[in-house]
């Protein structure tokens, strides 16, 4: 059976929504990875999302780790369709500027 | 002192700040900006009245704001009133203010910011989350890069079916955050050219400056445009054209603008956003 953890936003103290507190939920993120076969994020309640926050939760894990991993591991509940979209267009952002950054370096 | 203004010459920040420089180099006490013949006043024009009323008040004078009696409540609501800027005493604005102290709470102030637009406007659900990502994020940028010590301001107002939505600081401007890493910024406009590249920032190695760079997109993607005024540099971005000035004057602070078409279709998902970046 898969384990799956939840992380409810809204039980989280994020007081801005910040670059800073996604960084927090990023950390959270990779601190659970290896402990679950699936990561699910509960937007419940959650009304509006920053740019900066969703870059640094989200799109940032992509510098890190391929976009199968991710895709597979981290999961959504509650989550509005137009952030959604924004993660997935931020997160290919973040993607093409690390096979800049290979590319670049090899 | 009095100023007649018509709206021509408040929507024009090298206007207003000719006025300024007129109105700070005169002995008068009293000043009076005469707003008679204006039947809507920007967000931009609420922002930089209200900056510079509160300079004038730190001055020790006392700037009035005369508008038509039919555009009083509308004035009001703005904050802007016959006596001075009284943003304290009256809620809700649509006027706001941050200061210093209260940037630990900037996110609730950026709620409650939507939740009274929200009030007092039909707004589509895409355009209501484009305008809370846009003063999120310039808030942001604000209090990380704009060294202000001030008041910085925020206004968002719709006129003819486009939200319109301002954030003003008097901070250090672009050019100077950007300049110890990017010393070959030649002058203010191409510090405002810079900051709207993905990934540019002030803070080295650390992987952020993509705000503005969305922001712009979402503009542009609401059949909208993007303004940003800083040093004498003005930069305006719309789907059709750039238009760049030398504005004459210099605005000691960062003024950034952005329009946004009230479309119910509207939503601002980003789209393919990764091929719009440089590199």
């Amino acid at each position: 059976m898969k384990s799956v953890i939840i992380i409810k936003l809204k039980d989280l103290d994020i007081p801005e929504f910040s670059r800073d507190d996604g960084k927090v939920i990023r950390g959270l993120i990779e601190q659970l990875w290896s402990q679950c076969d699936e990561i699910l994020l509960d937007f419940q309640d959650v009304e509006f999302l920053g740019i900066s926050f969703i870059d640094e939760f989200y799109a940032k894990l992509f510098l890190s780790r391929s976009k199968e991993q991710i895709l597979s591991k981290v999961k959504f509940l509650n989550l509005d369709e137009d952030y959604y979209s924004q993660m997935q267009s931020l997160a290919s952002a973040r993607l093409k500027d690390k096979n800049r950054i290979n590319e670049h370096s090899n | 002192m009095h100023f007649q203004l018509a709206y021509n010459d408040i929507a024009n920040i090298d206007c207003l700040q000719s006025i300024k420089e007129e109105a700070l180099a005169n002995n008068a006490d009293v000043i009076e900006f005469d707003f008679g013949d204006v039947s809507d006043i920007l967000p931009f024009t609420a922002c930089y009245c209200a900056a510079f009323a509160d300079e004038l008040i730190r001055l020790g004078k006392y700037p009035r704001f005369l508008c038509a009696e039919n555009n009083q409540a509308k004035f009001e609501q703005i904050g802007l009133d016959t006596l001075h800027l009284n943003t304290e005493l009256r809620e809700p604005f649509l006027l706001e203010q941050t200061l210093r102290p209260v940037y630990s709470s900037k996110i609730k102030i950026v709620n409650d910011y939507i939740y009274f637009l929200k009030s007092i406007y039909a707004i589509p659900s895409g355009v209501l989350k484009a305008t809370h990502s846009i003063i999120h994020d310039l808030l942001m940028n604000v209090i990380q890069h704009s060294k202000s010590n001030d008041r910085n301001y925020f206004c968002a107002d719709i006129i003819d079916a486009v939200l319109r939505i301002c954030v003003l600081d008097s901070g250090i401007g672009i050019r100077k955050s950007l300049i110890n890493r990017y010393q070959d910024l030649k002058n203010d406009l191409a510090a405002i050219e810079k900051c709207l590249e993905y990934g540019v920032t002030n803070i080295r190695d650390s992987q952020r400056g993509i705000g503005l760079t969305v922001i712009k997109r979402m503009a542009l993607d609401a059949n909208g445009e993007m303004e940003l005024i800083s040093g004498n540099g003005k930069l305006i971005i719309r789907p059709s054209e750039t238009i760049k000035q030398d504005i004459g004057v210099t605005y000691f602070g960062t003024i950034i603008s952005v329009k946004l078409k009230v479309d119910p279709l509207y939503r601002p998902r980003l789209d393919n956003f990764e091929n719009g970046i440089e590199g």
